[in-house]
């Protein structure tokens, strides 16, 4: 959805023939390297058709985003929000038509994950030919943080005690990357590295400190989320003091990105995915061994690029549709075979303590990447809960010591390569908005809007989270 | 997706709603709140001015426009002949005023178009980025009716935190907000059963809603010019 409805329109015809006419000269006459696998003879025709509302791009998206849609609430009941998820497992009663229904909808994607690796290899190879600058677009130092996703059934057992273990067993791996370089897969590093800042937002800060340490004596800062409280200070907006309703989540006191890009290359570099025969990790790449359809079978390969920019991120996030899609099918064979072994519990029964004093915290990614929810209960009532959003993470304004956000500083790294320049009227901006559009925002996750040079704060209507489409 | 929840028996929405020929559709439900206007309560009170042999059926559609599009596409899905939407309007003037309309369609140029499938996209949901999407995919059948909440937009967090604090009784809060949550969700059952049965003959000042007539969504980005002078460029 994110590929084709929110970042394809900046690649498309319509506007690119509008902001940089030479480019789309050029477009016409390319052959698309990858013509065996979309069927376009030139990027011109995969331009044309990403096509906003028309293009034959954009809405084969919006149908295969109903496919998946189909799938989930194969097993979850409902999308987005599942209603089949209870604390220690799953609600669904599971049968083999449940799987073959499931499978019947996930393998359309065979070819389609295909597509969009070669869709989107083709054009942004021949956007960085037409113009190096584009090299800068959005461009960041790979720092990046993921928890990993789907866990081994092997291996997770629900506690924290064994969470690196756990955790490294994942079908993508935990991880922390600052500037390329992997500096820890354990997810109690990851966890105790955190601390959310408020200096720039509308948001008291708070004076407890109730947890010194996490329940393995890890040292936590007073800025962990487990002891944050979040006291909302609506204001007007000063630049220089506060100016959002997104916290600043740190690692390290660094800011860090979030996406689905990040499962791809934190899995890549990590080499700890567990064996599979449609996925692997190299330590340089990640392979994907894509099943055969109408087009035949075929190993992709995902390699670490030499910078890190919105266009990479576009790129991750087309093979991460391939490794999602990987996943699940090594997750439904092992489900099959289970399911023959008459293995077919789906969840362990599990009691919130009803006394006492407890936290707990989920380690996991939403559709749009690093998610995580740290939570406090006290005699068995909720006493304080924090989610830390992917959109948080890319939109947070800067750190109290002056280092700016991910959306901040890449569109501050970002050229303007747009060439028909004219007034103000004619200028769209449309690198800046590929810089953005590279993090896929979450409007949701940070809804607050403040009237310019006022008080006051207005917000949209806005009924659903967004994080699970991806 | 069918509202479940009531206190009312005699309706099975998971069955009426795939063959129902008139549908309410809330966009902007909340299962959390009871006292919003767009609450589980909102239902219970459609369900009760509603004629009792299930014929209108009554809907949450704030599950984003892109869903409800793919809703009404899908082969075997019955499309309503008459369909009325409620939510909240999206400029407050008039708090505590229920208007409704009759939505007219019209043409809009694809970027406008594609600024709502921006909001869409990332998560926002309101009755009109529903309106504009559903009508370029033309899905919204000939007798389609808005009727309109007009709520400050803090109306929810305000009211979130009158329930954290335990004055959330409709007499404080329409001391607090300049309006009764009560009387507003009366109106709105009121008024879109009234459409969803009688339609256009329904007695309620009904006016016309036109797509160009909306005003635009917000813009994705603002463009401000700064000319550098000579000057600016000597320092290198």
């Amino acid at each position: 959805m994110h590929l084709f409805v929110l970042a394809g329109p900046d690649f498309s015809e319509s506007l690119v023939k509008q902001t940089n006419p030479e480019i789309w000269a050029k477009a016409e006459a390319k052959s698309a390297k990858y013509m065996d696998l979309h069927g376009y003879k030139t990027i011109g025709a995969i331009m044309t058709d990403l096509n906003p509302l028309t293009g034959k791009l954009y809405l084969e998206a919006l149908k295969m985003t109903r496919v998946a849609r189909e799938a989930y609430v194969l097993l979850g009941g409902k999308y987005p929000h599942p209603e089949t998820i209870i604390p220690g497992g799953v609600t669904t009663t599971i049968t083999t038509t449940t799987f073959n229904e499931f499978y019947l909808r996930i393998q359309q994607f065979f070819d389609y994950a295909k597509k969009c690796v070669g869709i989107w290899d083709d054009v942004f190879d021949f956007f960085y030919e037409c113009d190096s600058r584009y090299e800068e677009c959005g461009r960041l130092p790979a720092t990046m943080i993921d928890f990993g996703q789907w866990d081994h059934e092997d291996y997770y057992d629900g506690t924290y005690a064994n969470c690196n273990t756990w955790g490294e067993k994942r079908w993508s791996t935990p991880g922390v990357l600052v500037d390329g370089k992997l500096i820890t897969t354990r997810l109690t590093d990851i966890n105790v590295g955190l601390e959310e800042f408020v200096e720039h937002s509308y948001y008291e800060k708070w004076d407890d400190y109730p947890f010194k340490t996490d329940p393995l004596g890890n040292p936590l800062s007073p800025n962990h989320p487990w002891n944050k409280t979040t006291i909302p200070r609506p204001g007007s907006q000063n630049w220089k003091e506060r100016y959002s309703w997104a916290t600043t989540p740190t690692w390290d006191r660094r800011t860090f990105e979030a996406g689905a890009y990040a499962r791809v290359y934190i899995s890549a570099l990590a080499n700890k995915l567990p064996q599979s025969d449609y996925v692997a990790s190299t330590g340089t790449s990640l392979k994907l061994n894509l099943a055969a359809a109408t087009l035949p079978a075929l190993e992709l390969e995902w390699k670490v690029p030499t910078h890190w920019n919105a266009f990479e991120r576009n790129r991750a996030r087309a093979y991460a549709v391939a490794f999602n899609l990987m996943v699940t099918l090594e997750n439904l064979v092992r489900a099959f075979d289970l399911q023959k072994r008459r293995e077919t519990k789906v969840a362990t029964p599990f009691e919130i303590p009803a006394k006492g004093h407890c936290i707990g915290v989920g380690f996991w990614g939403a559709g749009r990447g690093f998610l995580c929810h740290h939570c406090e209960i006290k005699d068995g009532l909720l006493a304080n809960y924090q989610i830390v959003t992917p959109s948080t993470v890319n939109a947070c304004p800067k750190t109290p010591w002056g280092e700016t956000g991910p959306y901040e500083q890449s569109v501050l790294n970002t050229p303007i390569v747009e060439s028909n320049l004219g007034d103000e009227s004619k200028f769209q901006g449309i690198d800046i908005l590929r810089a953005i559009r590279s993090f896929d925002p979450c409007m949701p996750c940070t809804t607050h809007v403040m009237v310019e040079g006022s008080d006051r704060v207005i917000t949209r209507e806005v009924t659903t989270c967004a994080c699970g489409i991806e | 997706m069918p509202v479940a929840s009531s206190n009312v028996p005699g309706f099975d929405d998971t069955s009426v709603a795939l063959k129902a020929v008139r549908l309410i559709g809330i966009v902007g439900y909340t299962p959390v709140l009871d006292m919003f206007p767009l609450s589980g309560l909102l239902v219970d009170d459609l369900r009760r001015a509603l004629p009792s042999e299930g014929s209108i059926a009554i809907e949450n559609m704030s599950w984003g426009p892109i869903h409800i599009v793919q809703r009404f596409q899908d082969p075997e899905a019955v499309r309503p002949e008459r369909l009325v939407l409620v939510g909240a309007a999206s400029i407050s003037t008039c708090p505590g005023r229920v208007r409704a309309f009759c939505w007219q369609g019209g043409k809009l140029p694809t970027e406008a178009v594609q600024e709502r499938m921006y909001e869409a996209v990332t998560g926002i949901v309101d009755i009109e980025n529903t309106l504009v999407i559903g009508e370029h995919f033309d899905i919204w059948p000939d007798e389609c009716f808005v009727v309109e909440a007009d709520m400050p937009a803090e109306t929810f967090g305000c009211m979130v935190i009158a329930h954290s604090e335990k004055r959330a009784e409709d007499s404080m809060l329409a001391r607090e907000l300049g309006f009764s949550p009560r009387r507003m969700r009366h109106d709105i059952a009121v008024t879109a059963a009234a459409l969803a049965v009688e339609g256009p003959k329904a007695r309620v000042p009904l006016d016309e809603k036109f797509a160009t007539a909306l005003p635009p969504s917000a813009k994705f980005m603002r463009n401000r010019f700064t000319f550098a002078t000579e000057e600016d460029g000597k320092g290198g």
